[in-house]
């Protein structure tokens, strides 16, 4: 009873920092940590796990981030130099994080793929239309460049002819099954006039 | 020109006489034996076995008048019906022939002595150019569908005369015995002007001068744990030395089956299936609509129901790397199978010249082989063994189908020139930055060696290559050990004759840490796989393991891993298509084991007994110091290990030696022999029990 007494409690206070535009469907099982804004049409499927510990994560619109998946703005290491403005990660639109990936880079654009399994550490920047193939690890700061696919156990790279294309149907698809089967988490933000669909 | 006199009688195959021209004749003579079989044999539905000489003179005259065999063996009373010239329709004149061989079918085949042979031609006695022997064996009865054959030839040639031997012989075999002879060594004694002496003395398992056979049945084995070990049961021969064929060819992805010819045409490589050129995965068809322009133009010239329905194209995709063939600008297709362009190769003309060139000089060069030597070897006997043609004669004996080709010399192509004119470097390779991404790796470009693409947008898709599925035979009796299923969806075996399955498996349970000159104790875990009881003796390494039944093992560390080594039987003669060769054994024991002085009992493998609680001891009466645990067909045995003082400062692991011997009961050939025949086998094996600890 107390324990779950105080895990309402948390949320409570989490859901102060946790911004949800309408449209978004964010299952009440996710775990989410910190100050999360979360754009339409995003979906987050139970158990995926958003932490917000260094500062603030703004995630756009249209994205899948499965269950297991992890998103996180990984506090700083103790021996790093205090930054000068706070850090804050930002996830673009209409991107797919798949079940059990982990993704701390601080910056994604839009239509990237993180596979199953897949790693990406804090100081690379995903631009647009990248595929981080099944377990695959990036580790070393750098931006991968647009259309890039990280693909085989040797982490071999090519450049896509063509953007994946954006996963529209799995999302129509997510929003008309998941209200079946989960609870929400209501959206607390008025959609903007004049935003981006 | 020729001519062919087919025997009308039972036992008359054939007789040839061919002429090649006015002043060369060469003549062919077949001579049927048919023995009768002993008396156990008799028994069997339809025995038959046939014997055949050839002689092939070159006579000036056109007539054959006198042949003589002449045989200087003492005949071993009447078992074999002797044909005579009066049986035969061609050879009227005078033509005796004496009994030449006296050949007793029993475990094996006696093959002692032929005889001498004399040809008279026009009153002349002529030189003998060439003599086959050949033997064949035929027997069947009442088999059920299986068939197994050996040959065997090698040939000689003593004082320019060619003397040749096939021995092959063919069984099907049901409850009966024979079957093979393994191998023959053919001596010219004598050449007498024209008259040739000759022997035929056998040497298999030993040299005696008789053929013992070593048929059998064979088993073989293979497990994922213990590696591919032969058995052979009746000599029963563990060894890896096995040989394999390919059985049949398929394509992983598609699962389809092709005959052999066809896999040759088609290069090895399946005709619907592609691997991506840039990871090697197989690709998948895809599905997409057609790009908007493209659909607009069929809509204006074709009908109007084409407008409802956008039209499907098909891709190739990669799920991993997601290439696909629009990255290679390959026009999607219509059809959903296949109509991908085929990648020319740049270099067909030249590789076509070459080809042919080398098929010229094969047929030349199998020519002469024909001529000379050893004829190719012949698996099993062809089922037209009582039919001979003339075509098949003359196969048989060497001599080619059609009079020799002459060389096309002037089918050589041009050769290739070496050329020291290389294309200058373009001055901007210094000034523009290499783009990895775009460049293909070496293993895209050795994958497709023929094109080897420099940038990545110039990679096409290739056809999958096939898969063989492969067969082993046992390199003494050539049984099939191990034969997998035909059907490329199916993982099963026909045959599978795993030793697993009849040598005791050994493992090691623990052994305490090893100090130079102490005795550390080594537990070791025997488990009978069979179906009978066996007794396990612990003997010395350097056990001698030459009985007649001999083999040697090779256990490496805990994982119980054989592999092996053999003891082959001296089969000089054979060539096996596949053959490896048997592997030596370099192990060398650094440790002494101290030995049991009992041995060890263990019962049959019971699966029921697996589910059974009741812990039955079977109460053997066990040497407590020897037997530290028992259940079912397991038990654990206590043993001392005293390593070597030599190695203290060696960082080898420590290796123990000793030889295994256990009973096998050998059911397989107990159809031959009634009842099973129970061998003591003796195994060498090596353990490789531990590092030496330092010295405390």
């Amino acid at each position: 009873m107390d324990g779950k007494m105080s895990s309402n409690n948390s949320s409570t206070y989490r859901r102060a920092n946790l911004k949800i535009a309408p449209g978004a469907v964010v299952c009440e099982e996710s775990i989410l940590k910190g100050d999360i804004s979360i754009g339409a049409k995003t979906i987050i499927h139970p158990r995926a796990c958003i932490l917000a510990e260094a500062g603030p994560i703004i995630i756009g619109e249209g994205n899948i981030i499965e269950e297991m998946a992890t998103i996180t703005n990984r506090q700083l290491p103790s021996d790093a130099p205090e930054p000068v403005t706070v850090p804050v990660q930002i996830i673009g639109n209409y991107n797919v994080f798949e079940t059990d990936c982990v993704c701390e880079s601080y910056k994604v654009g839009d239509n990237n793929i993180l596979e199953a399994k897949a790693q990406v550490s804090r100081e690379i920047e995903l631009t647009n239309g990248c595929v981080i193939g099944a377990a695959c690890s990036l580790t070393e700061q750098e931006t991968i460049p647009e259309n890039t696919i990280v693909y085989g156990s040797q982490c071999q790279r090519r450049e896509m002819n063509d953007k994946p294309y954006p996963q529209i149907g799995q999302l129509d698809f997510l929003l008309k099954v998941l209200p079946n089967y989960h609870h929400f988490r209501k959206s607390n933000v008025k959609s903007k006039p004049g935003g981006p669909l | 020109m020729a001519q062919t006199f087919a025997g009308t009688q039972k036992h008359v195959p054939e007789c040839e006489i061919s002429r090649k021209n006015s002043d060369e004749t060469d003549v062919l003579l077949s001579l049927v034996e048919t023995a009768s079989p002993r008396k156990e044999e008799r028994s069997s539905d339809a025995y038959r076995r046939r014997f055949v000489v050839k002689v092939e003179t070159d006579t000036q005259g056109s007539i054959l008048d006198h042949l003589d065999v002449h045989s200087n063996v003492r005949s071993r009373g009447n078992r074999g019906e002797i044909m005579t010239s009066k049986d035969h329709p061609l050879v009227r004149p005078r033509v005796s022939v004496s009994r030449i061989d006296d050949f007793v079918v029993s475990s094996g085949i006696t093959l002692s002595k032929l005889g001498a042979i004399t040809i008279v031609s026009d009153g002349r006695t002529v030189p003998i150019r060439e003599i086959w022997v050949e033997l064949e064996s035929i027997m069947t009865s009442g088999w059920r569908g299986r068939t197994v054959g050996i040959s065997s030839e090698f040939s000689l040639i003593v004082s320019g005369i060619m003397l040749r031997s096939v021995v092959s012989s063919a069984a099907s075999v049901d409850s009966c015995s024979l079957l093979s002879l393994p191998s023959i060594i053919v001596s010219v004694t004598e050449v007498i002007s024209s008259v040739v002496m000759f022997s035929l003395s056998g040497r298999l398992v030993d040299s005696s001068g008789t053929f013992n056979v070593v048929m059998s049945s064979m088993k073989v084995v293979c497990s994922s744990r213990v590696a591919m070990v032969v058995i052979c049961s009746f000599v029963v021969n563990l060894s890896s030395s096995s040989f394999l064929t390919v059985d049949s060819h398929y394509c992983p992805n598609c699962m389809e089956n092709l005959p052999s010819s066809e896999v040759r045409l088609k290069k090895n490589k399946c005709s619907n299936c592609f691997d991506c050129p840039c990871c090697f995965q197989t690709l998948s068809t895809r599905a997409g609509l057609a790009p908007v322009r493209a659909s607009a133009l069929t809509e204006g010239e074709e009908n109007k129901d084409v407008k409802a329905t956008p039209k499907k194209v098909y891709y190739l995709f990669c799920s991993l790397c997601r290439w696909s063939s629009r990255d290679a600008g390959i026009p999607d297709q219509s059809v959903a199978t296949g109509g991908w362009p085929e990648q020319e190769n740049p270099h067909v003309t030249r590789i076509n010249a070459l080809i042919d060139y080398h098929k010229v000089l094969a047929s030349i060069e199998k020519q002469q082989c024909e001529r000379k030597k050893i004829h190719p070897k012949r698996s099993f006997m062809p089922a037209t063994m009582y039919s001979f043609t003339s075509a098949l004669v003359r196969k048989r004996i060497g001599r080619p189908m059609k009079p020799p080709m002459q060389s096309q010399s002037s089918a050589q192509p041009v050769p290739s020139v070496a050329s020291e004119d290389v294309d200058e470097l373009s001055s901007d390779i210094f000034t523009e930055t290499v783009d990895i991404t775009k460049i293909t790796t070496l293993e895209q470009r050795l994958q497709h060696p023929e094109v080897q693409a420099e940038k990545i947008n110039e990679l096409r898709p290739q056809h999958r290559q096939f898969l063989v599925k492969r067969s082993q035979r046992c390199r003494v009796c050539e049984h099939n050990v191990s034969k997998s299923d035909l059907c490329p969806q199916s993982t099963k075996f026909k045959i599978l004759l795993a030793a697993f399955y009849h040598i005791p498996e050994v493992k090691i349970v623990t052994c305490e840490p090893l100090r130079p000159g102490k005795s550390s104790e080594l537990l070791l875990k025997f488990c009978n796989p069979t179906q009978h009881q066996t007794q396990i003796t612990i003997l010395p390494l350097d056990t001698s393991l030459s009985t007649s039944l001999t083999e040697e093992k090779d256990i490496k560390q805990e994982d119980t891993q054989l592999s092996e080594s053999s003891n082959l039987l001296p089969s000089t003669v054979r060539q096996a298509p596949v053959t490896e060769d048997p592997k030596v054994i370099k192990v060398v024991s650094n440790a002494d084991l101290m030995l049991p002085h009992s041995s060890l009992i263990l019962p049959p493998r019971d699966d029921a007994a697996e589910y059974d609680d009741t812990n039955d001891n079977h109460n053997f009466q066990d040497d407590p110091k020897l037997v530290v645990w028992r259940k079912g067909n397991k038990a654990v045995i206590r043993l001392h290990v005293i390593p070597h003082d030599t190695n203290k400062d060696n960082e080898d692991p420590v290796i123990v030696g000793f030889v295994m011997q256990h009973g096998y009961v050998n059911t397989i050939a107990a159809l031959e022999h009634k009842s099973p025949q129970k061998v003591d086998v003796k195994v060498k094996l090596y353990l490789t029990v531990g590092q030496l600890v330092g010295e405390t």
